[in-house]
């Protein structure tokens, strides 16, 4: 068995089982910590404050966007960008059908993936420079922040450097940190991923029962 | 900011300009031993005008020209009517006889220079001892850009290198196999990135021109040689061996993105000399900019004390401005620089205008 | 051993481009490429002349000087095959041939040329002789069947010739003296070097 089959078969659903696993055991603890109960009466709907708190916090407030306008520009680069090469990579939907649902989608053309991939690499070289050159990004960062953002600089920088599809070593060594993530996922801030709208919510819910608007 | 750059800026400038000579000066190789020539002269002009039917261009300036890349009419094929391309001929010496020869030995002299200039002159480091009290050099922005051109600028050297330096430096040692994964990686790579440069230029060009344009304290600075080995030279914010490094940036850089996006989508050039042109010129620009990296990564890291921090937290000694820019210190402060070596610079800007806004702060 | 050489008879070939079918056929090269193309000069006007151009398997061949991962390499026959695992399509054979024989599948955004292709005179590439790997890469090795290059045999006029170098100018030879005037062994000066044995 070739490096390759091993990357993309046993350890390829070995991370994956680990990293469905443990997500919805990350998740299951955070609900299963639940809300204290508020004996106080609602002046408004929290479940509508869920969903605004969750709505409201993909845009930055006026009194902060000249000062976040970079990262918020670099943070919608990146997620958007990983999020349409992911899904929609003509060889991620060919390894989506082999390896795991049998079920394909249109592809983009090759261009307009790697478009994508170059926002996304812009996004996240800018999110990690700011990281380390703001004081106080460098004071709130510890390690699990650096190796999330390596790690998926490395998935990324692999799969480009594959992007000739010829090689099987390449392809591999892209699958090996595709590997490394997944099982890396759970455990790190990377959660935050599948935890984002349950943390707004909750700030969204808290609000929206005291009847403030967001 | 030193002398260092500003040297390896001019002598890779001169390098830059003199390999395009031979591209235009050369003509078009001469058919050396045209087997067809013998037999055409034989029968050449007696044919013109006589019968038709043996037509009136066999020739030996006709099947001359030819060779010399005139067209035709192509039936099939993508490749296009012409049936012989004679620069290629050029391309390819120029290609493996100047620059990947020279390319690699102006990279390991550049090294060498900086090893030798580490040696005899040692870490400039600050003469007062650093004080503790910082000033801010670098707004959040400006540190951002950097960085964000530093490491799309350091993905592509490492790929372009690999990708003109590989056959001569890295298969002797790795083997072809191994070597073309890697080739086929940093061309990927490289192409990927490439864009991204030019966004990075953009940028790093609007946030960091202000400031740097020429005054005449550059030119006491360059009498002074940059205070590099004799007394201090006075300097603003940039001083010129900073300033001669950001126009390099600007001018290899652009010249670096047309001709890297004439190679990224040849359809934009539908010219094969154009593309030919734009590798050579791509190189050139690469091994410029590579070298005076080198000595600007020196000179901001190992080479001088203090220098790093303007670019991690933005904010430098005071006394790292004072020593090496005196008169940005003074601008920014309004305090005068209490250094026997120093100029005043008679044309600066009124004190109490700035005096008032002291970004002195204390750590 | 003998140097396998190409010419194109000017005086001769009529523009049929049975030679690019062919060789598109026996090789069943992709769609879009064609490792043979035909040129017509002053088309249309008296004099006019047709030339058929592949690769010309030189001798000092610029691509396998210029190729970055060093892919090419000559056979004992002096014919020039390439290697197309080690091939990364950058493209500089191309910029580099003054024929115009390496062709490549795509357009080339972003480097997206996919792996060159080019005439193997018919003689496959490093694979297996006959196998099916060398099939799908190169196209037929006619050359270890004992047999030379479809598109000259498949010439209707036998203006392409293909071949032992010193035969084929020979022939080439006797037919420029029998009718009394030639256009030359086109491409020659510029493929070979000047004994005409490598």
């Amino acid at each position: 068995m070739s490096l390759l089959q091993i990357f993309e078969g046993p350890l390829f659903y070995i991370a994956v089982t680990v990293f469905v696993v443990g997500a919805i055991w990350r998740i299951w603890g955070i609900i299963a910590i639940g809300r204290k109960t508020d004996i106080s009466p609602p002046k408004a709907s929290a479940k509508v404050g869920f969903v605004a708190g969750n709505l409201r916090h993909f845009l930055p407030r006026k009194i902060f966007a000249k000062r976040t306008w970079v990262h918020i520009i670099a943070g919608y680069s990146f997620h958007l960008g990983l999020f349409v090469l992911v899904i929609f990579a003509a060889p991620h939907i060919a390894f989506f059908h082999d390896h795991i649902w049998g079920i394909r989608w249109p592809a983009l053309p090759r261009w307009g993936f790697i478009i994508a991939a170059q926002f996304a690499f812009a996004g996240l070289i800018m999110l990690w420079v700011r990281r380390f050159s703001d004081p106080v990004m460098r004071l709130i960062s510890d390690w699990d922040d650096h190796i999330g953002s390596w790690l998926t600089f490395l998935v990324m920088l692999t799969g480009c450097l594959a992007l000739q599809e010829s090689h099987d070593a390449l392809k591999a060594t892209h699958m090996l940190f595709v590997d490394i993530w997944l099982i890396y996922f759970p455990f790190s801030r990377l959660m935050h991923a599948m935890t984002f709208f349950l943390s707004r919510g909750y700030t969204g819910m808290t609000y929206g029962r005291k009847g403030m608007n967001l | 900011m030193d002398l260092q750059k500003l040297i390896a800026a001019m002598f890779l400038f001169a390098l830059m300009v003199m390999p395009l000579a031979p591209l235009q000066a050369q003509s078009v190789r001469p058919p050396a031993n045209a087997v067809n020539q013998g037999i055409n002269e034989q029968i050449g002009d007696e044919q013109i005008g006589t019968s038709n039917t043996l037509g009136t261009n066999s020739r030996s300036d006709y099947w001359r020209d030819l060779r010399q890349g005139r067209d035709g009419l192509a039936t099939s094929g993508q490749t296009g009517s012409k049936l012989i391309q004679a620069q290629g001929e050029q391309w390819r010496n120029i290609r493996k006889l100047y620059i990947i020869k020279y390319s690699g030995w102006v990279l390991a002299t550049v090294i060498v220079m900086i090893a030798l200039f580490y040696l005899i002159r040692g870490r400039i480091l600050l003469k007062a001892g650093r004080s503790g009290k910082t000033i801010t050099r670098f707004s959040l922005p400006h540190r951002t850009a950097h960085w964000f051109m530093a490491s799309i600028f350091i993905l592509l050297s490492i790929s372009g290198l690999i990708l003109l330096l590989g056959r001569t430096v890295l298969v002797p040692v790795i083997g072809k196999s191994t070597y073309s994964i890697f080739a086929s990686a940093a061309m990927q790579g490289h192409n990927l990135f490439g864009p991204l440069f030019i966004v990075a230029l953009v940028w790093l060009i609007f946030m960091f021109i202000r400031g740097n344009f020429f005054k005449m304290v550059d030119l006491k600075w360059i009498l002074k040689g940059g205070g590099l080995l004799g007394p201090h030279a006075s300097a603003g914010h940039y001083n010129f061996g900073e300033k001669g490094w950001f126009w390099l940036v600007v001018v290899a850089g652009l010249i670096m993105a047309i001709s890297g996006m004439i190679l990224e989508f040849p359809w934009l050039a539908e010219n094969l000399q154009l593309l030919q042109i734009s590798i050579i010129v791509h190189a050139i620009g690469a091994i410029a900019l590579i070298s005076a990296a080198l000595g600007h990564i020196y000179i901001g890291t190992l080479g001088m004390e203090g220098a790093l921090d303007s670019m991690t937290t933005g904010d430098v000694d005071v006394v790292w401005a004072k020593e090496h820019h005196d008169l940005w210190y003074e601008e920014v402060t309004g305090q005068k620089v209490a250094n026997p070596e120093a100029e005043g610079d008679q044309s600066a800007p009124d004190r109490a205008q700035v005096s008032v806004q002291s970004q002195i702060t204390e750590t | 051993m003998a140097r396998m050489k190409f010419l194109c008879d000017a005086e001769r070939c009529i523009e049929c481009n049975s030679c690019v079918t062919a060789c598109k056929n026996e090789h069943e090269v992709p769609w879009g490429i064609n490792r043979r193309r035909v040129v017509t000069l002053n088309d249309g006007k008296p004099g006019e002349r047709s030339l058929s151009v592949a690769c010309m398997h030189c001798s000092d061949a610029p691509c396998m000087a210029v190729c970055p991962v060093d892919c090419f390499y000559q056979t004992a026959d002096g014919i020039v095959l390439h290697d197309k695992d080690l091939c990364i399509g950058c493209g500089y054979c191309f910029f580099a041939c003054p024929f115009g024989a390496p062709q490549f599948p795509q357009a080339g955004n972003f480097g997206s040329r996919g792996k060159m292709d080019k005439c193997t005179f018919c003689a496959g590439g490093p694979e297996d002789d006959h196998s099916a790997e060398e099939f799908k890469k190169y196209g037929r090795n006619r050359i270890a069947e004992g047999k030379l290059p479809i598109c000259a045999e498949m010439c209707s006029t036998k203006a392409l010739l293909a071949g032992d170098g010193n035969i084929v100018s020979n022939i080439y030879r006797e037919r420029v003296v029998g009718r009394g005037f030639g256009s030359g062994a086109w491409g020659w000066s510029r493929a070979y070097t000047s004994d005409g044995l490598n």
